[in-house]
């Protein structure tokens, strides 16, 4: 036997739960002429059954997980290039700050200030870095 | 400024979709939690005290893994999606040097003329970038498409299916254990605290259920979105081509308010 698809899992859990939904209405049907004892038996099975029904919906949304796992990745690839690209991009910030330093450094050296060109400079400097 | 208006149609529906889907997060039903419900039932029914109630629930942890592991990678894609697109996140600004030409007195620049140069390489500077990241666009969309439309289906499923009957199955479960407690009542007011506790479970789940079902609706226009997004692909600087975008987008705000409302 091939391994079950999500969908056929959770298909099971549900014909599994039918049996458990029955069993409801039957004791309803039936309440006051079964026994204590035949309540707790079947309130038993009862229970039992959900357990699995409840544990194949779960194995049903990890199958589903595990049949695109290839495409998650492919996504988290496409992500990242995205990010990488923007990343890149932001750097055109840093450039025109680092230009416009270079603009005053300009204006620093044309003042013949040597104060004003090594304040600039150790600020272009800073910007580089 | 066309092509801004276009590419702000995208950014504005994948920002839309984010917040759409980040409600969801905060008020979801979750495995695990429907787990230790379920072990917390059992125990009042054989009427044992237990040490924690997360006995059993290996599985039920593990789908809440892969399920936050798919909304991870969609919120991961469409933030990226929003930022790529997004004019406020990448507008270059040209103020430092427009700032640094004016304080500089011995460059002798007039400052209308910086004005005028700045406004002028603003322009080409945006709308060079804004081919580009059109260009950018187009092709991460067209990669995305696929993997992006499967991995919604399988989140559709989890959430319409695996999750949705996991509620609906306790609910019943519920049912069942109050009529056999109720049944076995000591007297009239430990019944009626039963049946009003019960009513009050239902309603929870009964929200639940609505969660989920917004919760997919949201999903399918994500998804029919993206697909919209991925036909018109080669005219993102047709503000016309995307005018249905806007309908999706419209329609996840209304999916959003819809999610508010439920408590």
């Amino acid at each position: 036997m091939g391994q079950l698809t999500p969908q056929q899992t959770a298909q099971l859990s549900r014909q599994f739960f039918s049996v458990a939904r029955q069993l409801t209405q039957y004791r309803e049907q039936h309440w006051y002429s079964l026994t204590p004892e035949q309540h707790q038996r079947l309130s038993k099975l009862q229970w039992s059954i959900y357990n699995y029904t409840d544990d194949l919906l779960a194995l049903s949304a990890v199958l589903a997980f595990e049949e695109i796992e290839g495409n998650l990745i492919r996504i988290e690839h496409i992500t990242r290039a995205v990010n990488e690209y923007i990343q890149n991009e932001n750097k055109v910030e840093k450039v025109i700050e680092v230009a416009a330093k270079v603009v005053v450094l300009g204006g620093a050296v044309l003042s013949q200030s040597p104060l004003a060109v090594v304040s600039t400079l150790a600020d272009l400097a800073s910007h580089l870095r | 400024m066309m092509s801004c208006t276009s590419l702000q149609s995208v950014s504005q529906f994948s920002e839309q979709a984010l917040a759409s889907t980040g409600e969801f997060d905060r008020s979801a039903p979750t495995f695990q939690h429907l787990c230790e419900e379920k072990n917390m039932m059992e125990a009042l029914r054989m009427s044992q005290v237990q040490r924690n109630y997360q006995g059993g629930c290996d599985l039920a942890l593990k789908a809440d893994t892969v399920v936050n592991k798919m909304q991870q990678a969609v919120n991961n894609y469409l933030s990226g999606l929003y930022l790529l697109t997004s004019n406020q996140r990448l507008k270059y600004s040209l103020d430092p040097i427009a700032e640094a030409l004016q304080t500089n007195t011995q460059l002798g620049v007039k400052e209308e003329v910086v004005s005028a140069y700045q406004q002028v390489l603003e322009l080409l500077l945006r709308s060079s970038s804004e081919a580009y990241r059109r260009k950018k666009t187009a092709w991460y969309i067209e990669q995305a498409q696929a993997p992006l439309a499967k991995i919604l289906d399988q989140l559709i499923f989890i959430m319409d299916t695996s999750l949705r009957e996991a509620v609906e199955q306790q609910r019943e479960m519920l049912y069942l254990q109050t009529k056999e407690l109720s049944e076995g009542a000591a007297s009239i007011l430990e019944k009626r605290n039963l049946i009003l506790s019960y009513a009050q479970q239902l309603k929870e789940y009964e929200h639940q259920c609505q969660r989920l079902d917004t919760y997919v609706a949201i999903l399918h226009q994500i998804k029919a979105g993206h697909g919209d997004l991925f036909e018109k692909r080669q005219h993102l600087n047709k503000e016309e081509s995307l005018e249905t975008l806007v309908y999706y987008t419209g329609r996840l705000q209304q999916l959003q308010r819809d999610f508010e409302k439920i408590k």
